[in-house]
């Protein structure tokens, strides 16, 4: 889950758990970094382990978190499992447009980009504004509303946010580089400047009409259902009517992958409809038997409902739960 | 005169470099050329200008992925901007919106795998190309250092597009490799520009250690007296961090690492700080440091030996582009070519795999070749080295051979492997013995590519005595820090002057 795997069990535990927010927290972690973390943290006595897998903390380990309440309190502002899949494109579209506008504003139109991301290149370049003094006007309402954004966080993330973007004369630093600046780790610099991103593109979505700039920059991408861009290919096909048969050749798909985005889409677009996979009534049954169990294992469905097929069982729930037991059916 | 003024026109220079006027009026004229030019004397602009000239469009074969979008950035910023690339990091839908348009792109840099594609193929074959470019030709032979069996397809390719006009560029290639590009790249009547690898205004120097610590020191007491912008080589990325890692220990500013196992955003970030010279050094793994393209490097030091000496060579051409004198400094421990060793050991199938894949294991029974080289786990150039030998056989696509055809393909194919390996043991000899013997480090690497030993230069290498505190100097410090953040938000956006 904080490795970020989109597969259907870590994303619902995550729910399940109600630690959503660390979902993705840190992205590319080796299982070995987090097994010695564990016992770090045992050895030091602020957790133990109560029975086989299971942690709890101690005195100690309470303590210790009360005490970094504050140092800690941007982590409120990190929401994983809603923007993780985005925060990059995000962050790119804003980076890009700010070193592409910040050099025409200075004459320099010949300058070097620091991102390659094809389809970031193509939303820059289409709401680029074309005349100088169009540029005029645009850089004085992003100035505006990248103030306006920046001014509501501590000043420190400010400045790292602010440090990480190009412009001219200025290639933004790496997360390296800005955590020996601030005499902070890695992992703090890189969480701290995604807590503040998201928290950043959560604003603009929930304030358009604020934030007029920015929204037509990474509005495209907010507003999207947050699929991994896998699913949202097949997601795209099944809305052009293509069958299922055809999208599993053309995007040389395995069935159980494919059936994974199925899901996945049924549990993050509210009106997908998953009729053409079970029918009204089994649909109903299964809908029924969850909720007077609650039960959020695949397995007990499975001997309730023996004839459908896991995959059949986990739309229905990804539907109806949303939150739980989407589980695959490894 | 003519191309003079086209070249003022188009670059602003006045003059071309040794080489370039006289492959492009070949080119022009409608002759196949085979160009053999050391690093960093301006190959690119070869085809661009031919291009530009010829009103047509360029296919350039490349082989490091990872480096075409650097070249695609240079053409970009070189203002030929429909220049595209074709790779694996585009997804099937902004590879579909490129291809819908290829006839908009002028230059279109691809892989030789990425064209076996068909889907790929036809739509390249539906426009017209009036050149027919391969980078790094050196590739295509069996006796360069960096054999791509797809090279050898790409005659092929070259017919299918209806013979444009064909460039074969390359840095290094022995007289043997040289023929191989001409005959494998089917190039009849091609004219032939080999000019010397040799590079004058690079001084060469090689520093034996037989302590590692000692070296490390050494590699810090370089870095506070050489004058930048510099790059280091190191063989892993691990080393590369760890040097990284002493520098700033001894207070060196302006250093950063650079290699393949960092997330993209960031690894641009450092090339790009580098290039504007926000950077004064960059430690990096050799096949990273190949898309480096500053003209004003000052020195190289290779931390490790590399594995060859076309490899070395291609390495310290990264210095000096601008022609004024730099330094490559090569600090030789015993140790280092120990991880070549074991990479030649990996890169390529062993017996004991070779012959896995040819049984009929329960694992791999009902499977085509094609796919059992998936499940047999092999390196990335050992897995391309056996498909391009399944195919040539005919076999890719089959599930079964009978004894007699498998156990002669099996027996060529480890007769291959072992020579292929053979060769590259050879090329660590060569190396190494050049590293350590005690004579003209010059004339050792022009011996090796059969070139007359050259006149005496007073900035020759370390053998002939020159000293390396001719590249001392202060560091050019470029400073990009500020106060406030408001301030410089204001900056970027050039608010203070509308205010």
């Amino acid at each position: 889950m904080l490795t970020g795997k989109k597969t259907a069990q870590s994303l619902s535990d995550s729910q399940w758990f109600g630690i959503e927010r660390y979902y993705a927290a840190f992205k590319g972690m080796a299982h070995d970094t987090f097994t010695e973390s564990i016992e770090s943290l045992i050895n030091e006595e602020y957790m133990k382990e109560s029975e086989d897998h299971v942690y709890t903390l101690t005195e100690k380990g309470e303590q210790l978190l009360v005490r970094e309440n504050d140092r800690l309190s941007f982590l409120n502002h990190l929401n994983g499992l809603k923007y993780a899949s985005i925060e990059s494109t995000c962050w790119q579209a804003i980076t890009l447009y700010v070193q592409a506008l910040s050099n025409a504003l200075y004459g320099h139109f010949n300058y070097s980009p620091v991102v390659r991301d094809f389809s970031v290149i193509q939303k820059v370049k289409s709401v680029f504004p074309k005349s100088e003094s169009e540029r005029k006007i645009q850089a004085e309402k992003l100035y505006r509303e990248l103030s306006r954004v920046l001014l509501e966080h501590d000043n420190q993330i400010a400045d790292l946010f602010v440090k990480k973007l190009s412009g001219y004369n200025r290639i933004g630093s790496t997360f390296e580089q800005l955590s020996r600046i601030k005499g902070m780790s890695q992992e703090e610099t890189v969480l701290r400047f995604r807590a503040m991103l998201h928290a950043f593109i959560h604003k603009i979505a929930s304030e358009k009409m604020n934030f007029p700039m920015l929204h037509s920059l990474i509005g495209s991408f907010t507003e999207a259902p947050a699929l991994t861009r896998s699913a949202s290919l097949t997601f795209k096909m099944l809305n052009n009517n293509k069958p299922l048969e055809e999208i599993m050749i053309v995007r040389n798909l395995k069935l159980s992958t494919l059936e994974d985005h199925l899901v996945e889409i049924a549990r993050e677009v509210q009106d997908f409809p998953i009729t053409p996979y079970i029918s009204d009534t089994e649909f109903l049954k299964v809908k029924e038997y969850y909720s007077k169990t609650n039960e959020t294992k695949l397995r007990p469905f499975k001997d309730a409902f023996p004839h459908l097929s896991y995959f059949q069982i986990r739309l229905v729930l990804a539907k109806e739960g949303g939150k739980h037991a989407t589980g695959s059916s490894a | 005169m003519q191309l003079e003024a086209a070249l003022k026109e188009l670059y602003g220079f006045s003059s071309f470099r040794s080489g370039q006027k006289e492959i492009i009026t070949d080119l022009l004229s409608g002759h196949d050329v085979l160009g053999m030019l050391p690093t960093g004397t301006g190959k690119t602009l070869i085809y661009q200008m031919a291009a530009h000239l010829l009103k047509g469009r360029a296919l350039i074969i490349s082989p490091l992925v990872s480096l075409m979008e650097d070249q695609v950035d240079q053409f970009k910023q070189a203002g030929f901007k429909r220049t595209i690339a074709l790779n694996s990091f585009l997804d099937q839908s902004e590879k579909q919106s490129i291809l819908k348009r290829i006839q908009d792109y002028q230059f279109v840099f691809v892989s030789p795998e990425i064209i076996q594609n068909s889907y790929i193929r036809s739509i390249l074959l539906s426009v017209s190309w009036s050149l027919f470019v391969v980078d790094e030709a050196h590739c295509i032979s069996q006796w360069g250092h960096e054999f791509r069996p797809f090279y050898l397809e790409l005659a092929d390719m070259k017919k299918a597009m209806g013979d444009p006009i064909c460039l074969a560029l390359t840095a290094t290639a022995t007289h043997k490799v040289q023929n191989d590009i001409l005959h494998h790249l089917d190039m009849k009547n091609a004219e032939i520009h080999i000019h010397s690898v040799n590079r004058p205004n690079i001084s060469i120097f090689v520093e034996c250690f037989d302590d590692y610590d000692q070296k490390v020191g050494r590699a810090v007491n370089l870095v506070q007296q050489l004058k930048g912008p510099g790059i280091i080589y190191t063989n892993t990325r691990n080393a590369a961090e760890l040097l990284v890692k002493r520098f700033q220990d001894h207070e060196i500013e302006g250093v950063a690492f650079y290699h393949g196992g960092m997330n993209a955003d960031e690894r641009l970030l450092v090339q790009k700080q580098f290039l504007e010279s926000q950077l004064n050094i960059i430690v990096c793994t050799n096949a990273f440091g190949m898309g480096i393209n500053k003209s004003d490097i000052r020195f190289v030091i290779h931390f490790h030996t590399p594995s060859t000496i076309e490899g070395y060579i291609q390495e310290i051409g990264r210095a000096g582009r601008d022609t004024e004198p730099s330094a490559a400094v090569l600090l030789y421990h015993p140790a280092d070519l120990e991880i070549p060793y074991h990479f030649i050991d990996q890169e390529l199938p062993d017996s004991v795999q070779v012959d896995y894949l040819f049984s009929d294991h329960i694992q791999l029974r009902g499977n085509t070749y094609a796919e059992k080289l998936k499940l047999v786990g092999l390196s990335e150039t050992g897995q391309r080295f056996m498909e391009y030998h399944l195919k040539k056989a005919g076999v890719l696509h089959k599930e079964n051979l009978d004894v007699h055809e498998k156990n002669a393909l099996i027996s060529k194919i480890k007769f291959t492997i072992e020579s292929r390996k053979a060769d590259k043991i050879e090329s660590l000899k060569a190396i190494e013995k050049w590293a350590t013997n005690n004579e003209c480090k010059r004339s050792g690497l022009l011996k090796y590519f059969g070139e007359p030993v050259p006149e005496p230069n007073s900035m020759c290498c370390g053998h002939c005595e020159t000293g390396l505190s001719h590249f001392y100097g202060k560091q050019a410090s470029f400073n990009t820090s500020y106060e406030l953040w408001e301030d410089e938000l204001k900056r970027l956006l050039r608010q203070e002057v509308y205010n």
